[in-house]
């Protein structure tokens, strides 16, 4: 689905899965804590411009995550009404 | 002698030449049949070629022409589609390769989102013309260059900063809409996938119904040994996780000015994920072609099928 749909005040984005972002940030492990991503919420406009610099994770970031943790960045999407009207063929804007 | 310009102009030279390079390992009908009769009558095979030959001049193909005729326009399907699944293809570096038909998942770049020379604005009403987009919806916003574009000296410019930049047209969802990908470089994304388990209905929250119904569903999810699936070994203790982790989120979201419509969010990828692909049993899991968002409805829908999920 584009993310045109969607504005800034209805999608969340982090890296990686939010469980293990968040997990990650509590326990601080030195072998794979990332400050600068787990325990943090991004916003449509910062994983854009993340993306647009460094491209997707598998695009070649550098990464502490092991090979049987997802490694993606995850959305959140908080309005269903958009989702819905989407897929119904409607403009949801 | 005729010149070139006297020639019968056909009818559609490109695709014709395809078929035309697509059936060049192809035998006639004629060749497969003598090929048959001498093979299968190898002391009097020119006999049985003569006699089938004499009965089609005579207007009367046999039974054996109409059922090798069936065979041959058969395997002449099956060679075109072998030929343009293995053969169609274009490859990006490092190692993304689009086949023939495909959708071209990718973005535009940064600095072809904005018209900033003139000159490229005057192809941005021919682009419009060119998108077509769905009834009711508008096309999708993005970059305003096209091929010759790109010609001018400013967008050049721009491609050759960040890589060549190559156009598809993909069929996808949303009706066609354009891509740009770097041949080198990130690529911008600017789509989200739901994965969700093959047979379910996705757009759903196991965090919007009572607990124990989610945790009934998770225990028919559990897949001993997969990635995906093992985190439902345990389910009241992942549901535990899974709701701090979700307060979190939404405490986040808001502090960074979102406004948070639902109680619990529905849960995608930014663009294409190789590791959900790998990892996953390709049985369990799909994507959704025509849905609704259901989060809400969750219980009413798996009371008639426990087996349903979300991500």
């Amino acid at each position: 689905m584009p993310l045109s749909i969607l504005g800034e005040s209805d999608v969340s984005f982090t890296y990686p899965d939010s469980m293990v972002s968040y997990f990650l940030e509590l326990r601080q492990d030195p072998e794979v804590y990332q400050p600068g991503y787990h325990g943090r919420v991004f916003t449509l406009s910062q994983i854009r411009k993340i993306v647009d610099e460094k491209g997707l994770p598998e695009e070649g970031w550098v990464t502490k995550t092991a090979a049987d943790v997802a490694h993606y960045v995850e959305a959140q999407v908080w309005n269903c009404r958009l989702l819905e009207e989407y897929w119904r063929g409607r403009d949801p804007r | 002698m005729r010149q070139p310009r006297d020639w019968p102009a056909r009818a559609d030279p490109p695709a014709a030449e395809i078929a035309e390079a697509l059936d060049a390992a192809f035998v006639s009908g004629t060749q497969f049949t003598l090929y048959l009769l001498r093979a299968s009558f190898p002391f009097y095979g020119l006999f049985a070629a003569a006699g089938w030959l004499a009965r089609r001049l005579l207007g009367r193909p046999a039974a054996l022409d109409c059922a090798i005729l069936a065979l041959l326009r058969a395997i002449q399907r099956e060679m075109r589609q072998v030929f343009t699944q293995t053969m169609m293809t274009i490859r990006f570096p490092p190692d993304w390769v689009v086949k023939l038909g495909d959708d071209l998942r990718a973005g535009f770049p940064a600095s072809l989102r904005q018209i900033a020379d003139p000159s490229c604005g005057r192809c941005w009403p021919s682009l419009i013309r060119r998108r077509t987009a769905p009834a009711g919806r508008e096309p999708s916003t993005g970059p305003t260059c096209l091929t010759g574009c790109i010609s001018s000296p400013t967008c050049s410019a721009a491609s050759k900063r960040r890589g060549t930049v190559r156009r598809a047209v993909h069929p996808g969802a949303d009706g066609g809409t354009e891509s740009w990908a770097h041949a080198a470089g990130a690529a911008v994304i600017d789509y989200l996938i739901h994965y969700y388990r093959t047979g379910s209905q996705p757009f759903r929250s196991l965090s919007a119904i009572p607990e124990a119904n989610a945790i009934e569903i998770m225990q028919a999810l559990y897949v001993p040994g997969s990635v995906i699936w093992e985190r439902f070994k345990d389910p009241a203790d992942y549901l535990q996780g899974r709701r701090q982790t979700e307060a979190w989120l939404r405490r986040e979201f808001i502090r960074l000015g979102g406004r948070p419509q639902e109680q619990h969010p529905i849960y995608m990828v930014l663009g294409r994920s190789k590791w959900v692909e790998r990892m996953a049993d390709p049985a369990t899991l799909s994507t959704p072609r025509l849905s609704r968002c259901r989060s809400q409805s969750w219980a009413k829908a798996t009371s008639a099928s426990p087996t349903r999920t979300a991500w």
